[in-house]
């Protein structure tokens, strides 16, 4: 009896530590079914993929201390793009993978910049580890039917100098989507901080 | 209970600190690195080649990154300001170390110090004695929990009367010694190489095998691709069997080009070499051989 009371409560102990389990089924592959996932936004909200099913969602890696995130937060690359396709059904999430990450730093950065998307807290690693997720920013992209459409970069231009000939892959691959053309670069090595896993 | 309002109002002011926008803090990534410039000659001769070297100091626990910084990073860069004439050739990057982060992430870094090279030849109407001021901007990022980007502009005057030169000298001829060679005869049999490509359901793709055939197989072998188009190798594997070497990776055939990569490798004396080494070249034969 002793036995079976300390396992519980090792058990009960174990649960209240871990991050909460963030659900996740497969792996992400081009052109295949994402992988499904439900994590809690930083209101504690619990937000599922399936919850959009029929749309098309971009999912944005995010780390608010990594300098990439942050020049592109000062130029308001990643809101523009979501206020720009918010009414062509376009859902918008990012994603906070960063072992030690907290709800009120991400509610904070939310609010300093007026953002319109939630910032999900996946402190367990799970969704980036099913994604491949690499880099702050990473961007994922996928079609109404569920399927992996664009992995990769948010543009061409990793040191942020280029000009005239700064390509933003999300934008490209949106508007190929939404014409119902297949997307011409599906792929793109990302840049910017590595992801802060866990060990 | 005073003392917990407290000590919540200073978490709040933390969080704050730590959320202002990066350009506050931007001289992080000045701090933690210390570059200088030098030039491997006190004086320029006419048509000679001579090499700038720009010396890192990165802070104790900290890296930047090599050509390719791996699967994040941005690599160290250098762009160099000369008179019409001169000519300047690629960066020289010494073989750098790999690094592994939870997550799969692979990085190629330096740490504590490293000196990046730059040939320049001089015009070969330069009239000798003439002043030139060389001047270099490098970027990088820094990193260790935290990532902070960084640069300098650096100028020096040739030619130039510092009396330090023997030990500048002796910089050059260090860092010279770490960079990759071209072959190295006493220790590689030969280079083979084998492409083929494939189609998937979803995206055409091609196998490639590099295969270093030893005289006597060296130790801490590593491979470290450099800077692509594309995506990179993927699904990298090394194994070393007896007498050979064999690499092999995924490589996006649309983006098919020259691949080149440095093999890093220590022989028994203890000393870390590097090969350069050029694969891909956009050919499907079977097997393309090069001399060691």
């Amino acid at each position: 009896m002793k036995t079976i009371t300390a396992c519980v409560a090792l058990l009960a102990m174990l649960a209240f530590v871990m991050p909460a389990s963030a659900e996740v089924t497969g792996k992400a592959i081009m052109g295949e079914p994402a992988p499904q996932f439900s994590l809690q936004d930083q209101d504690g909200k619990t937000v599922s993929l399936s919850d959009y099913a029929g749309k098309i969602i971009v999912l944005e890696w995010v780390n608010p201390k990594c300098p990439f995130v942050q020049r592109h937060y000062r130029a308001k690359t990643m809101i523009t793009l979501a206020n720009d396709y918010r009414d062509k059904d376009v859902v918008w999430l990012a994603i906070d993978t960063r072992h030690d990450s907290t709800n009120a730093e991400n509610k904070a950065w939310v609010t300093e910049h007026h953002l319109t998307y939630p910032i999900l807290n996946d402190s367990a690693g799970e969704v980036g580890k099913a994604y491949q997720a690499k880099t702050t920013p990473d961007m994922f992209i996928i079609g109404k039917d569920g399927r992996l459409l664009y992995s990769g970069a948010i543009d061409n231009d990793p040191s942020g100098d280029k000009t005239a000939d700064r390509v933003n892959y999300v934008r490209q691959a949106l508007d190929e989507i939404l014409a119902g053309r297949p997307v011409s670069t599906p792929r793109t090595k990302s840049y910017g901080c590595g992801v802060h896993y866990g060990k | 209970m005073a003392r917990m309002k407290i000590a919540r109002i200073l978490l709040l002011l933390c969080g704050f600190i730590l959320l202002l926008p990066a350009f506050v803090r931007a001289g992080g990534g000045n701090d933690r690195v210390r570059a200088s410039l030098l030039a491997s000659v006190s004086s320029l001769r006419p048509g000679e080649t001579f090499q700038v070297g720009v010396r890192l100091k990165i802070a104790p626990g900290w890296h930047i990154y090599w050509a390719n910084p791996g699967d994040s990073g941005l690599a160290t860069s250098i762009k160099l300001d000369l008179p019409p004439g001169f000519f300047t050739g690629a960066v020289e990057y010494p073989i750098p170390t790999r690094l592994d982060s939870p997550g799969d992430i692979v990085n190629y870094i330096y740490e504590n110090e490293v000196m990046l090279m730059v040939p320049v030849t001089v015009p070969k109407d330069w009239p000798v004695g003439s002043p030139v001021k060389v001047t270099a901007r490098v970027a990088w990022l820094v990193c260790q929990d935290v990532c902070l980007p960084g640069n300098a502009t650096l100028t020096i005057q040739l030619p130039t009367s510092d009396q330090s030169q023997g030990s500048v000298a002796d910089l050059f001829v260090q860092w010279n010694r770490r960079l990759p060679a071209d072959a190295d005869p006493e220790r590689v049999a030969g280079i083979s190489e084998q492409i083929s490509g494939g189609a998937s359901k979803n995206q055409l793709s091609g196998s490639e095998q590099i295969r270093i055939h030893w005289k006597v197989a060296p130790k801490d072998i590593q491979w470290f691709p450099g800077p692509s188009a594309g995506l990179g190798p993927t699904n990298v594997r090394i194994t070393t069997i007896g007498d050979m070497t064999t690499i092999s990776f995924q490589l996006d055939q649309a983006k098919h080009a020259a691949l080149e990569s440095v093999l890093a490798y220590t022989i028994s004396n203890g000393t870390r070499m590097g090969l350069n080494i050029r694969s891909g070249l956009n050919s499907r034969s079977p097997v393309t051989t090069q001399p060691g």
